[in-house]
């Protein structure tokens, strides 16, 4: 697949090794006809010395290749699937303590917006549900610990809001910490930060506690769309409510960030630079998938207008970076770690993982166990729910995960011609219908052009400065260690 | 005009001289100072001035090439790096001794118990000057179970002479079966037999220690173990199925052509080798030992550094616990030896921890080496 950057340069993203490099003109014929020695002829005219090079650099290209990931195409069992499960998974139990919430933001995924997923209830989790599955759990992590000894597990709490059924937190954190003291498990939870008092800020420092704070930028970009019932705004309170956590200096506080097509980058950019601000650990566009009507709100214009402002930024960023190295801003959250995560985190050749899908981008289903208020269990807290890998009753059914995986795999009909199939990104939650896959042919209409985009994106940014995507994607991975067991997929 | 070297060639910078590393055809080219001061600026996309007829040569030979802009040459490289920032991982284990016995009735003038220097030691059979009672069939079973679970690789049954203990090591290989993708026995060319060799047939590779270069058969792995020179080593040793296992009483009675200090310590490179070079030491690296008497160690010839013992623990328990005093061994890059830091060879070069720790009594120490860093030269 070829691409250019803005310098004009022309590469090829070699979808085996899973990088790019730079072309000429007959390195490009070669590339694109499939029989090698046939198009060397054709290059004839082409310089001497490139045309020496060239098809050396061919034969190294083909042995290089030899070394890429065979994905193993028998049938998954479910004592396959355990075993890789109870070495590779168990990452975090996400406890989803209640469907109800106190705020009704535009583009959150249980609202009208979203008819594939659930919708918001008063149904709260009880203890009994709690403690079923956290006893499941830590049973999983005894029969796993000869698996892997060093596994870093963790407890979250999900909602709806969570804090709106604090009590069930504080009583699964004090019966996990008295009933399992030899398991050191990391406790996290995403809130929208309106409910959090002193007492509960306390509560959660004290307790170490990962705190992923809702947040899209400063008043009038948080307010277009993280709102109360009444539609009144919810920043000043979430600003607020915060400061015991930031003037404590706490760490392990972090901003999870959605912008829209009416973002204004620059804005957010000067916010998230703040030093009272938590640091961005998420940032993203609504979920375009689920049957999404959200961007209906959207004109052409407001689109348009968009794209403007982000090539603007784009442009501002790479003007800056050729100057200064990691510059750890907004923008280097949004094109700096992009550039990172294209060069650096796609798994080149072997990858070290026994995984078997061989496309996209997607978990092996009990990396994380998410428990919905009735006790089912799902395979993480963006899937909708009709995908449960079981319950706390019968505990996860490996046979159900290994035909959902089967199904999955079964559905990628569009991915094998897939010309970037290395750089996907999409995963279950992306592809799930109701009760049934959608095939990647429906699915998959953009993803190509926005990966490619990415790709021009990436090389520009590294031809201005080389080190900078990995200086980024390495600072950031790291922090991103300290505050997720699961590198936040 | 700017110069670039290709995806898969790597510039490794030394104190005065550098290599420039090929990961697809393994060569290992060596620059002298004005060529490395020329590569680097390339590669720091300093525009060229001059014609340089290295570069077209490097050309030539697709090493790298010219660009008539500033580009940016994504290197070739195994897995995603971001995958290292992630702790919690599972280990790895690449490879096991499990020395299941501590008794030989044979009198080898090299064995471990002299307290003899050999290069290759850990591949054959030693007896140790050590207390203890040893393990049992079942603890064995406990550890094979244990290293099955944790997706160890290949696995080294050794001795003493094992054929003291057939029965134990009929057993434990019988419950090893299908569990680990190479298994290996060592043994004393004295004790092998046709018997032994029939029994072996499809469960193990046998790995035949012999101290006479005329016992070397055709048809199994041999270890030779010999004090002889260079020049008699280098005729025998195109056999591929032969490992020399140099004795070595003192560093400076080995000739300067010897393998183990001259430039042909340095190997060919490779994509696998390259990136393991630049995180772990080549042969400590997911690597564990399981003495007569359980202790676990980095490797059969490294005695002293107890990593804990499966009397006490489970394996996967002393992996947990104690992951520092794995990690400390296994990412014993040769960057982190003193002397190797500075040395542009530092990934393509042979050590052996357990040879040089007993020469100098430094865990950290190099002996064995006949490169000048300071000056880019072998003397
Ligand atoms: S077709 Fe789409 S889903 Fe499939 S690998 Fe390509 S980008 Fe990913
Ligand atoms: S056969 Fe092995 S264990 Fe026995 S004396 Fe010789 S080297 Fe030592
Ligand atoms: S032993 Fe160390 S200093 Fe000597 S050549 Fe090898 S890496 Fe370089
Ligand atoms: S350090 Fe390596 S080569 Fe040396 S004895 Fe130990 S395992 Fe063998």
């Amino acid at each position: 697949m070829k691409f250019e950057t803005q310098s004009g340069t022309k590469y090829w993203f070699d979808n085996i090794l899973g990088i790019s490099f730079p072309l000429n003109t007959s390195l490009e014929i070669l590339l694109t006809s499939n029989d090698v020695t046939d198009s060397l002829e054709k290059e004839a005219a082409d310089h001497q010395r490139d045309a020496v090079f060239n098809s050396r650099f061919m034969k190294k290209i083909e042995k290089a290749r030899q070394y890429a990931h065979q994905y193993p195409k028998e049938q998954i069992t479910p004592e396959h699937l355990k075993r890789q499960i109870l070495r590779e998974g168990l990452l975090q139990l996400t406890l989803s303590v209640t469907e109800n919430c106190n705020l009704a933001c535009r583009y959150c995924c249980y609202s009208d917006e979203y008819p594939n997923t659930r919708t918001p209830s008063h149904k709260m989790m009880n203890f009994e549900t709690a403690r079923t599955a956290i006893d499941y759990y830590a049973s999983l992590l005894e029969e796993g610990k000869r698996f892997n000894p060093q596994r870093r597990p963790s407890v979250g709490f999900y909602g709806g809001e969570p804090l709106l059924n604090f009590q069930l937190i504080k009583q699964c954190v004090s019966y996990f910490k008295e009933t399992y003291p030899e398991i050191d498990a990391l406790f996290t939870m995403t809130t929208n930060g309106t409910l959090l008092d002193r007492e509960k800020c306390e509560f959660l420092m004290a307790h170490d506690f990962s705190i992923a704070i809702s947040l899209d930028g400063p008043e009038a970009e948080h307010n277009r769309n993280r709102v109360y019932h009444d539609g009144s705004g919810t920043f000043a309170d979430v600003i607020k409510n915060i400061r015991p956590i930031m003037d404590a200096g706490y760490k392990n506080c972090h901003a999870i960030c959605v912008f829209d097509w009416k973002s204004d980058l620059f804005a957010l950019q000067e916010f998230f630079n703040r030093a009272e601000v938590p640091r961005i650990s998420f940032i993203s566009l609504p979920n375009p998938n689920d049957g999404c009507t959200f961007y209906q709100r959207f004109s052409r214009e407001d689109y348009e207008k968009f794209l403007k402002t982000e090539a603007k930024a784009f442009q501002s960023y790479n003007h800056q970076i050729r100057h200064s190295a990691g510059v750890d801003s907004f923008f280097d959250q949004i094109f700096g770690l992009q550039a990172g995560r294209i060069l650096y985190s796609v798994p080149a050749l072997i990858d070290g993982t026994s995984f078997m899908i061989p496309y996209t981008f997607t978990c092996l289903p009990g990396r994380k166990i998410y428990v919905d208020v009735d006790g089912n269990y799902h395979i993480c807290e963006r899937i909708n729910h009709t995908f449960p890998i079981c319950n706390i009753r019968t505990g996860l059914d490996f046979a159900r995960i290994a035909k959902i995986v089967e199904d999955y795999r079964s559905h990628l009909d569009l991915c094998p011609s897939c010309k970037v199939q290395k750089l996907c990104n999409i995963c279950y939650c992306d592809f799930a219908g109701t009760g049934e896959f959608i095939p990647s042919s429906k699915i998959c209409k953009n993803s190509n052009h926005d990966l490619i985009k990415g790709l021009e994106r990436a090389f520009t940014i590294a031809e201005n400065n080389p080190s900078l995507p990995e200086t980024v994607a390495q600072g950031y991975y790291t922090w991103l260690s300290t505050i997720s067991t699961t590198m936040g997929d | 005009m700017y110069f670039r070297l290709n995806p898969e060639c790597y510039l490794i910078l030394g104190e005065h001289s550098s290599v420039i590393y090929d990961l697809i055809e393994g060569d290992v080219h060596s620059l002298n100072e004005y060529e490395t001061q020329l590569i680097r600026n390339c590669e720091n996309n300093v525009e060229l001035t001059t014609n340089e007829p290295l570069l077209d040569e490097m050309k030539e030979r697709c090493i790298g090439n010219y660009y008539t802009t500033k580009v940016f040459i994504e290197k070739l490289r195994l897995g995603s790096p971001i995958l290292d920032y992630q702790p919690g991982q599972p280990p790895f284990i690449e490879k096991a001794f499990l020395e299941i016995n501590n008794t030989c009735k044979l009198s080898c003038g090299f064995c471990g118990s002299r307290h003899i220097r050999r290069s290759s030691g850990c591949l054959g059979c030693n007896t140790w000057q050590e207390e203890g009672t040893p393990l049992e069939e079942e603890q064995w079973k406990e550890v094979i179970d244990g290293l099955s679970d944790l997706h160890c690789d290949s696995v080294y049954f050794t001795g003493g002479d094992l054929t003291l203990k057939w029965e134990l090591l009929q057993q434990l290989l019988e419950y090893a079966q299908k569990k680990f993708s190479q298994t290996f026995v060592s043994i004393n060319s004295r004790r092998f037999s046709a018997e032994v060799a029939d029994y072996l047939e499809g469960k193990a590779l046998p790995i035949i220690q012999v101290d006479n270069p005329a016992h070397i058969g055709t048809d199994h792995q041999f270890l030779l173990v010999t004090d002889e020179r260079e020049e008699f080593l280098k005729q025998i040793r195109s056999s591929k199925n032969l490992t020399i296992d140099r004795l070595v009483r003192d560093a400076s009675e080995l000739s300067p052509d010897s393998r183990l200090i001259s430039k042909s310590k340095i190997q060919k490179t490779n994509l696998f080798r390259f990136t393991h070079m630049k995180k772990k030491h080549p042969c400590l690296a997911n690597s564990l030992t399981v003495s007569w008497r359980g202790e676990v160690l980095p490797c059969p010839m490294l005695r002293r550094y107890s990593l804990g013992s499966v009397k006490e623990q489970p394996l996967y328990e002393l992996l947990r616990k104690n992951s520092e005093g794995f990690d400390k061994f296994w990412g014993m890059c040769l960057e982190k030896i003193p002397r190797c830091t500075a040395c542009e060879f530092r990934y393509a070069c042979n050590d052996c921890r357990a040879l040089e720790e007993s020469l100098t009594g430094d865990l950290n120490g190099k002996a064995l080496c006949r490169y000048d860093v300071s000056n880019g030269i072998w003397v």
